[in-house]
């Protein structure tokens, strides 16, 4: 098929963390995760040719991804959306005690939110990609893009009880709501989805 | 749901750093969070997060400070997976791949 060079081989390489967590962040299960990882390898190893080398091998692979998952994900709704208590359970290897129940709150609630406002969120604001980037990952408008990162914003901070709701308008004090943060999300886990 | 949430009548002096991750030291300041009556057992013995950076200037609506707490912990929960070591199968699987010819078909 082709001859891939060893800079192509390294760039994968050390495309995999990241591939990973942007997995994780997707279907919200780690097992599940590096199987998508793996998939994604695959798929690039054998279509390298469509690769035009020397632009951004991450983007592209995050692209394969993405398409992966959305075509599964279609067939396999049930099982993917079983991440709450699996992600806990699994990734737990939180950031030291300090802010631990913060940790695993703030996971569940990016996993309940809408998957393009996630990937979205995901995309901007923790993999490094720019709008551009991730807007031609998941194929839409730059504008679209900015939207998303926004509504995903707005439904993390109602999930988790911060900012603005409306009871806390008037308060006019920041510490109440990250107190709530705290206290409330804590205890509202068992909350539906 | 929103029951949970009665201890924003009281409201606490959080003054601890910011959500900026283990390595974040400085965060002796959350005793005031342990005090105080909340729902019973709801604080007793657990571990207060002692990473909330409260930046000055917070206001009403999910300003800068929000932004901010959500940014930290959105790169802290990405992190977390992203600062793991990259498992065998990934670099078993990319050696293989190296000494096949062609993929499969």
């Amino acid at each position: 098929m082709m001859q891939a060079s060893p800079q192509l081989k390294s760039d994968l390489l050390s495309a995999i963390p990241n591939l990973r967590a942007f997995a994780v962040s997707l279907c919200g299960n780690p097992d599940r995760a590096d199987d998508l990882v793996q998939e994604t390898l695959v798929k690039a190893w054998s279509n390298l040719g469509s690769f035009v080398e020397g632009t951004n091998m991450p983007a592209w692979l995050f692209t394969i991804l993405r398409n992966i998952y959305y075509s599964e994900y279609r067939k396999r709704r049930r099982e993917v959306s079983d991440s709450e208590g699996t992600i806990a359970a699994r990734l737990a290897t939180a950031p030291a005690q300090n802010g631990h129940m913060d940790f695993l709150d703030f996971r569940e609630a990016l996993q309940k939110l809408p998957a393009d406002q996630r990937e979205a969120l995901v995309l901007i604001g923790a993999s490094g990609m720019s709008y551009e980037e991730a807007a031609g990952i998941c194929n839409c408008a730059v504008g679209t893009m900015k939207s998303r990162v926004n509504r995903a914003r707005n439904r993390l901070i109602e999930l988790l009880s911060i900012g603005s709701g409306s009871d806390f308008a008037s308060d006019n004090n920041w510490q109440t709501g990250l107190d709530t943060l705290i206290m409330g999300n804590r205890f509202s886990r068992t909350g539906s989805d | 749901m929103d029951e949970n949430t009665g201890t924003r009548k009281k409201p606490r002096a959080i003054s601890a750093r910011a959500a900026r991750g283990p390595a974040d030291g400085g965060m002796a300041a959350a005793p005031a969070l342990t005090s105080a009556g909340s729902q019973p057992g709801q604080l007793a013995g657990q571990d207060i997060p002692e990473t909330l950076q409260v930046v000055e200037g917070g206001g009403a609506k999910p300003g800068p400070n929000v932004k901010l707490y959500i940014e930290r912990q959105l790169k802290s929960v990405y992190d977390d997976v992203l600062n793991q070591p990259i498992p065998d199968r990934f670099l078993d699987l990319l050696n293989g791949l190296g000494d096949k010819k062609e993929g499969g078909e």
